[in-house]
């Protein structure tokens, strides 16, 4: 179903609850994997998701169509994981540009991870990221978002989100064959 | 959609969409219906307490109203109100001696 479609039926209160419902079909899985990414915990997902959806079935009658529909639902599940991710911390504001001291630790501790060489060498590398580096480069790799979306999700700037991405980009790969050899 | 996250080794319990699509659906659209049924009820209540509340406040109104007509002339302070005159120990003194010699002498007709 088209974004447009889908927004008529959501923004008609007759028909907002089965919009709702066809959106979360649409989005659960997506934005699922991008909030884990970034709390790596499978409950602490479960929570960042759900407050997800409440704010979007809130605000959808605010949406005012200025980005994509799924850009707008990309940029809630974001904030909500930096609100997660801050409260976690007990700080005010999360420090995207310092490194997750407890990334291992969260990761592990968490019964839903399964280690497999090739995703410990991953792990290894992202945990040495900042967590914007990380953001960045989890947006464009793993859900093939487009840099001008990352740019609105994010509020960073897109030429500043391509020359990061394609760092990290590079020093994975680096990694990853050295480590194959 | 990308499945490179299973790169990463993250896994999900069983049938865990399903669940958590019911479990979102519970807390929004649901939760709504009964906000929205809630309210509807809470109108009604809030209707039944504005007439008790009128009814109460018309009939305090229409005592008041027969008390303030029958106010005791006899009181020392409503006097001085009706005689424009200052509230003093003595002025008390003098109106308490002759509402008791008002009432000991009465004055056949």
């Amino acid at each position: 179903m088209k974004e447009g479609a889908l927004l008529k039926i959501l923004k008609n209160p007759a028909s907002k609850n089965e919009g709702f419902r066809l959106l979360v079909d649409l989005y659960q899985e997506k934005i699922y994997w991008m909030i884990r990414k970034m709390v790596l915990s499978h409950d602490s997902t479960n929570d960042v998701l759900q407050e997800t959806y409440i704010r979007i079935f809130k605000g959808i009658e605010k949406f005012q169509e200025k980005s994509k529909l799924s850009t707008w639902i990309y940029r809630i599940a974001y904030n909500e994981c930096i609100r997660f991710l801050s409260n976690e911390s007990k700080l005010k504001k999360v420090e995207l540009d310092s490194n997750d001291d407890n990334y291992s630790r969260k990761l592990y501790a968490d019964v839903y991870f399964d280690a497999e060489n090739l995703s410990l060498k991953f792990h290894q590398i992202l945990s040495e990221l900042t967590l914007r580096q990380r953001n960045i480069f989890n947006m464009k790799y793993f859900d093939e978002l487009k840099f001008t979306e990352i740019s609105k999700i994010t509020g960073i700037n897109i030429n500043t989100i391509k020359s990061k991405y394609y760092l990290v980009e590079k020093r994975i790969k680096k990694e990853i064959n050295e480590s194959a050899l | 959609m990308s499945q490179h996250y299973k790169k990463l080794g993250f896994k999900t319990p069983e049938n865990y969409f399903q669940k958590s699509k019911n479990q979102i659906l519970a807390t929004t659209i649901n939760n709504e219906n009964k906000i929205i049924k809630q309210q509807t009820n809470s109108y009604f209540h809030l209707l039944v307490a504005a007439i008790f509340i009128t009814s109460l406040l018309y009939l305090n109104f229409s005592n008041l109203n027969n008390q303030m007509n029958d106010f005791n002339t006899n009181s020392p302070i409503i006097s001085t109100i009706l005689s424009d005159k200052e509230i003093t120990d003595e002025y008390i003194v003098d109106f308490l001696t002759d509402i008791v010699v008002i009432n000991e002498f009465k004055i056949p007709k």
